[in-house]
């Protein structure tokens, strides 16, 4: 069981609100934790910012998406933790991003960006099974990686 | 009678569940905590010092129990390592922690002017989600913040202060923490010299001895009960009353949980049930229902047993005896026991239909001989009635709803009783959507058992019952 693949995707809330450039280090910051700590334990996935609030994706083996999961968890830049799935998966949907980003909001053409692919964290709550979740933020990763080309 | 409610927190320390911890662990196995002999110490070497000061924090967690019973045992350990885990990073580096009980948690911090803001950390960490085995749930905390020297100077009044506050808290809702204040001190003596009185009064009613008879605190009230079609009394609900001796009238809704509480609802429920049978014999032909707690239900051996004791004790006629189960208490595992108490030939009434979750397709899975209709139903029988029906509006029509109850507990073989009956209009409202009985002011109050033999007199021969004809 601990072994078998397993995905888990949350919403947070950013505690604070802070200001566009604090914004950005931040994001930086956590993204620089993400892609150092989780290849060494084998853990993929995607982020966005988005409206104040997180969304993320962690797959990898269970032991390993729960130990990540419980450190982020923990860490009081953000709150209001809801999990929007946890289950076994057949096949990792972000096997090649350590931590793929999806988008942050303060730049405006990327704003655009991330609003015709969805409204608010709300809406892809209210998919079914989180499915639409995943395949959102696939495609935002694909289009974000298109823009930094 | 309203400060009774507020005295009636949970239970001090002593009774509540600390079983599952070994006390007199210097150190936790499983979290690797101090245990609690450890903590004592700890807490009685730094209040030894010169202007020793600093701040005891108490942690509960909320949905422990829950948790256990729904995801395992081996689950509920992982939920601990991890509470102890984000107790250490929200405590501050060079806080003391302690596991000392089960679900219970300690935290010794420097400087109580920071206990407030450490709570709260702890609040919000400990009830963000946890991911442990492929489950993913959340618990709560509630804590209890007590100072030193300010409300305590030595370990063991600081550790009572703390769990006061931790009781306010969880009583004002979970979730938050309460700092010790003086008044929860009266509060919970008071409360306890409450519990005394009442443990006292059982006893002596218990030894049921001639001279105790004269002291007796607890008493039975009988409300009559009415067959609407023929307006012929039918029997009589028995209710619980303490006077207490200072306090005056109790209402049952104030010392029934605390009975619970303390667990001495089967002495007061067993109580209840001899009585009421005693009574009843008195009164050939008419029936009596007695009210049995959720509590009693969970033991069922014990309930059946009791019944027969007192049926066999009286000789009442098993038919006579009806026993008053509320739909709450049918979450739990209970057919077993409701059928033997059927097979001891006394009636079972649902009681407080309609406030609780059964359904209405349920009710034919139970072997219920009578339906009661909670009080709240009444104010529905006065809406307009001669068209009342699905097909009017779109919205519910309450009169269609107690017909259809009535209808479905005639098709069962049940007989549907409304409480809370207080004009004869309302009677007769009742009457035609079917309901076979009633029960309320417009017969009578409950009354004391002296004052029953006056009652069913007049009773049979008043013009009360000639106008619901
Ligand atoms: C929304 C959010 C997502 C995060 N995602 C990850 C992650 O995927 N991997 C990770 O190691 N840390 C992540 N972090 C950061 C961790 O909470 C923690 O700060 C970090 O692991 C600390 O490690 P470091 O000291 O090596 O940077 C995230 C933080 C936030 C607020």
């Amino acid at each position: 069981m601990s072994h078998m693949l397993h995905s888990l995707a949350y919403f947070s809330r950013i505690s604070e609100p802070v200001g566009p450039e604090a914004l950005q280090a931040m994001v930086g910051d956590i993204l620089c934790s993400a892609r150092r700590r989780n290849p060494s334990i084998g853990v993929t996935g995607a982020l966005l910012f988005s409206g104040g609030c997180f969304a993320q994706v962690l797959e990898g083996e269970l032991a390993d998406v729960e130990l990540i999961f419980e450190t982020i968890q923990c860490d009081p830049r953000h709150k209001d933790v809801i999990v929007v799935h946890f289950h076994p998966i057949v096949a990792r949907s972000f096997p090649e991003w350590s931590m793929a980003f999806a988008g942050i909001d303060c730049g405006e053409r990327r704003a655009a960006l991330a609003a015709d692919a969805l409204a608010t964290p709300d809406d892809i709550a209210a998919a079914p099974g989180g499915a639409d979740f995943v395949q959102v933020l696939r495609n935002l990763v694909m289009r974000q990686a298109e823009l930094a080309s | 009678m309203n400060d009774i409610r507020s005295i009636i927190l949970p239970p001090p320390t002593a009774s509540r569940a600390r079983a599952t911890l070994d006390p007199h662990m210097d150190i936790d196995p499983l979290t690797g905590l101090m245990g609690r002999r450890r903590l004592m110490a700890h807490l009685a070497e730094r209040l030894a010092l010169p202007g020793a000061a600093l701040g005891l924090l108490l942690i509960d967690l909320d949905r422990f129990k829950a948790l256990n019973d729904s995801l395992g045992h081996q689950i509920g350990d992982m939920a601990l390592c991890r509470v102890a885990q984000r107790l250490r990073s929200s405590a501050g580096r060079d806080a003391m922690l302690a596991r000392i009980s089960g679900d219970g948690f300690a935290v010794v911090i420097k400087d109580g002017a920071e206990a407030a803001g450490a709570a709260d950390r702890i609040i919000d960490l400990i009830g963000r989600p946890y991911a442990v085995s492929g489950h993913t749930f959340t618990l709560g905390a509630s804590v209890g913040i007590a100072t030193a020297p300010f409300n305590g100077v030595d370990a063991h009044q600081l550790l009572d202060a703390a769990d006061l506050a931790l009781h306010q808290a969880e009583n004002d809702g979970r979730n938050r923490h309460r700092r010790f204040e003086p008044a929860m001190q009266t509060r919970a003596q008071l409360r306890q010299s409450l519990e005394q009185d009442m443990r006292a009064a059982l006893l002596i009613q218990q030894t049921d001895l001639r001279r105790a008879m004269a002291l007796e605190q607890f008493a039975l009230y009988y409300q009559p009960q009415v067959c609407l079609k023929t307006g012929r009394l039918v029997g009589f609900e028995a209710l619980m009353r303490w006077h207490h001796p200072t306090l005056g009238m109790v209402p049952p809704d104030d010392f029934i949980p605390l009975a619970e509480e303390i667990g001495l609802i089967d002495l007061l429920g067993v109580w209840a049930l001899r009585t009421a049978c005693r009574q009843a014999a008195l009164w050939p032909g008419l029936q009596v229902g007695v009210n049995v707690s959720p509590l009693q239900l969970r033991d069922g051996p014990a309930l059946v047993k009791a019944v027969a004791d007192a049926l066999l004790e009286s000789c009442l006629d098993p038919e006579c005896l009806e026993i008053e189960i509320t739909e709450s208490s049918l979450m739990g595992d209970v057919g077993e026991t409701l059928h033997a108490l059927r097979e001891l030939g006394v009636g079972l009434a649902l009681d407080d239909f309609g406030t609780g979750f059964s359904s209405l397709s349920r009710l034919g899975s139970h072997p219920f001989t009578r339906i009661k209709i909670d009080r709240s139903f009444v104010a529905a029988l006065a809406l307009p009635q001669g068209d009342a029906g699905p097909q009017r509006t779109g919205t519910t029509a309450p009169g269609w709803m107690i017909r259809a109850i009535a209808a479905l507990g005639t098709g069962l073989g049940m007989s549907t009783i409304i409480e809370g009956i207080e004009t004869v209009e309302q009677a007769q409202l009742a009457r035609e959507v079917g309901c076979t009985q009633m029960q309320g002011y417009l017969v009578s109050r409950p009354v004391p058992a002296d004052a029953l033999p006056g009652l069913i007199h007049r009773w049979m021969n008043q013009a009360t019952q000639d106008s619901i004809r």
